[in-house]
């Protein structure tokens, strides 16, 4: 075992999580239980929740690697998962407390009514459920695999099972306490290593950090110029990378086993470069490279890394609206008792969140100037993937030795399990009240819906791992781009025009999310095909500029033709009140 | 008459709420799209424009930050006071 110390105190935070679910078992007896803890659940601890359900491993461990990379351009995904819970606060919040119950098809059916309605809502909560929560499983067996040298098949299992128990034992009381120890633990850890960086390698001073910065080469620029390969190629000629070479599995001919080789050693020189090297002959490494390329971007440089605006701003779009229609976000405010705490626990949330992104772009400067010849050594590997995951571990094993790893890789399995559980519960509460009890068997009891509850987890658990294990060595980024992709062009609108406009009609809402879903899948697909355009319309790295527009403008087109409005007074008069 | 008066503070109240959390969304709004378009490649010298020592990119995230937490409070605040009022 390579870090038996990381791997006691995951296994610890793994033991305190389920220990939590089987302490909350009593509360999954009725749906209301089971679905939002009975509506019990004080805005304080749902506002610490919400900020663990919502920091998944790319808040966690992607945004400061890819600040560690490429610089302050890389922050811009923060801004935007923050900017997405202002709108969410100002406008949807307490709205959507007073008019729903379990889910985010009861809003729309509460506001123009139909099964068919019902079924849509439920169908898109549990695609978007599943194409974001596989991510996270794949994502968890490959991180595991490199910190702790785990098994994907294994961590797959255990982690997809362990989500599923979560879940099923505990309901929803189970899953917020989980997601608010969770969260915790995440804001903690970050903080952790914002201070400890700062107090190791800068004078105590965060914002020597960002001066610094200022004058290092970024590592994505310092990859390309030639001293920088020519340091890398020095270091993989030491005797444990070619050791690790040697030991990779196939023949050296085959390129793929060649590829193998080159990962392993440049994963050996990593964490030698992370364990091993004093600052001081770093910073020099850095110096070198800066002295030979004066002109190069460095890591506080702006406009170096980012899209043309058209891009931007699509991508800006889609984090502002993709996060405002995710179910297993807008499901948690269903836990409180009213309006008013949905929206005090969002205020609370929106602090958390901003607290943390800020610390990240400390962290991240500091990873890129620590871990400098490390970072430039993956991306001459052209590992940029890895590179992201790695950063923030590797810093950790850096300044804390392994009980930190341990503490980071534990912040990293609670960012996918808080993230994963919430995922599960509302897909599987929208099965159970949208499609069984509303759908299929409206008379059926409290107890069967429950019990159907816990056996659809358990079925999507299975989907998700098995879909984790067929997937391993896809690209998942894909299934996180269509989720933000679909849930902005569908829930999204769907939900802010149910909520503030009393002209639209069900077949309006319907047409719009139908069709929203459909050219946003379209140009998702097209950019992963790399497909340069559609009728001659440019494809951007995110659908959102195409698909909000078109889903706002059909519901507002075949709502202007169509009459089926529901008792619009009556919800305007719930949703609005007080 | 008696009966009527309440209803219309509680529209003309809900009006006045919903107009507030509008403006309050627009205000976040812009600040978050200018801040977007100027850090994109297009506007790139104009990001990197340094102030107090540090690029106006830097500053322009910062302000995402400050105006989204200002207009969380003024929000919960006028939420607040409706709440007062009844």
């Amino acid at each position: 075992m390579d870090n038996p110390i990381a791997l006691g105190i995951v296994v610890l935070s793994i033991v305190l999580s389920f220990v939590i679910s089987y302490y909350a078992r009593h509360a999954t007896s009725t749906t209301e239980d089971f679905y939002v803890a009975g509506g019990k659940v004080s805005w304080r601890l749902n506002g610490v929740a919400m900020f663990g359900d919502y920091c998944s491993a790319a808040s966690f461990l992607g945004v400061a690697g890819a600040i560690a990379l490429a610089g302050v351009d890389s922050w811009w995904i923060a801004l935007g998962f923050f900017g997405a819970w202002i709108t969410v606060l100002l406008v949807m919040a307490g709205p959507l407390k007073n008019a729903g119950k379990f889910t985010v098809g009861d809003i729309l059916v509460a506001r123009v009514g139909g099964r068919g309605v019902k079924l849509l809502a439920m169908s898109i909560t549990v695609v978007l459920g599943v194409l974001y929560l596989v991510p996270q499983l794949v994502g968890a067996g490959h991180l595991f695999q490199l910190l702790l040298g785990w098994d994907y098949t294994v961590t797959v299992l255990v982690s997809g099972t362990f989500m599923g128990l979560m879940v099923v034992v505990g309901g929803m009381l189970g899953t917020t306490w989980n997601q608010a120890v969770q969260g915790v633990m995440l804001l903690g850890a970050m903080i952790i290593l914002m201070i400890a960086a700062s107090v190791m390698y800068f004078g105590g001073n965060p914002f020597s950090i960002i001066a610094q910065a200022g004058e290092t080469v970024a590592p994505t620029a310092a990859a390309q110029t030639e001293i920088g390969k020519a340091q890398w190629e020095q270091r993989k000629q030491s005797p444990e990378a070619l050791a690790a070479a040697d030991a990779a599995p196939g023949n050296p001919t085959d390129s793929e086993a060649a590829a193998r080789a080159a990962n392993a050693a440049a994963v050996v020189v990593a964490l030698e470069a992370a364990r091993e090297e004093p600052h001081a002959a770093v910073f020099a490494q850095s110096a070198e490279i800066r002295a030979a390329a004066p002109d190069a971007p460095s890591g506080m440089t702006a406009g170096a890394a980012t899209p043309d605006m058209w891009s931007q701003i699509s991508l800006v779009l889609g984090l502002l609206l993709g996060v405002a229609g995710l179910p297993h976000i807008l499901i948690r405010f269903y836990t409180v008792k009213d309006a008013r705490a949905a929206q005090k626990g969002a205020v609370l949330t929106i602090w958390g969140l901003a607290i943390f992104y800020l610390a990240v772009i400390f962290v991240g400067l500091a990873i890129m100037m620590v871990l400098y010849p490390a970072l430039v050594g993956y991306l001459a590997e052209g590992q940029r993937g890895m590179a992201t995951n790695m950063a923030v571990p590797l810093f950790s094993v850096k300044i804390g030795g392994e009980p930190l790893l341990g503490v980071v890789a534990a912040g990293a399995m609670a960012a996918m399990l808080s993230t994963a559980v919430g995922l599960l519960i509302s897909m599987t509460t929208s099965l159970s009240h949208d499609a069984y009890a509303g759908v299929f068997r409206p008379n059926s009891s409290d107890k069967e819906r429950v019990a159907f509850a816990k056996i659809g987890a358990v079925v999507l658990t299975l989907i998700a791992i098995v879909a984790s294990l067929w997937l391993k060595d896809q690209n998942v980024a894909i299934l996180v781009a269509m989720c933000f992709g679909i849930a902005a062009s569908t829930f999204a609108p769907a939900i802010l025009l149910s909520l503030w406009w009393r002209g639209l009609t069900k077949e309006g809402i319907i047409a719009g999310m139908v069709i929203g879903l459909v050219v946003s899948l379209t140009f998702t697909f097209a950019r992963f095909l790399e497909v340069p355009d559609i009728l001659g319309i440019r494809v951007l790295g995110n659908p959102a500029l195409y698909g909000v527009p078109t889903a706002f403008l059909s519901m507002y087109l075949v709502s202007l033709f169509t009459s089926t409005r529901g008792d619009v007074d009556a919800f305007m008069a719930v949703a609005h009140r007080d | 008459m008696e009966h009527k008066e309440p209803a219309t503070d509680s529209g003309a109240s809900r009006k006045k709420r919903t107009v507030t959390s509008f403006v309050l969304l627009f205000i976040f709004s812009a600040t978050y799209f200018i801040a977007a378009i100027i850090n994109s490649a297009e506007f790139k010298h104009i990001a990197g424009i340094m102030v107090f020592g540090l690029p106006l990119a830097f500053h322009l995230g910062v302000l995402v930050f400050v105006v989204g937490l200002v207009v969380t409070h003024l929000h919960l605040a006028q939420s607040s006071g409706n709440k007062g009022g009844k």
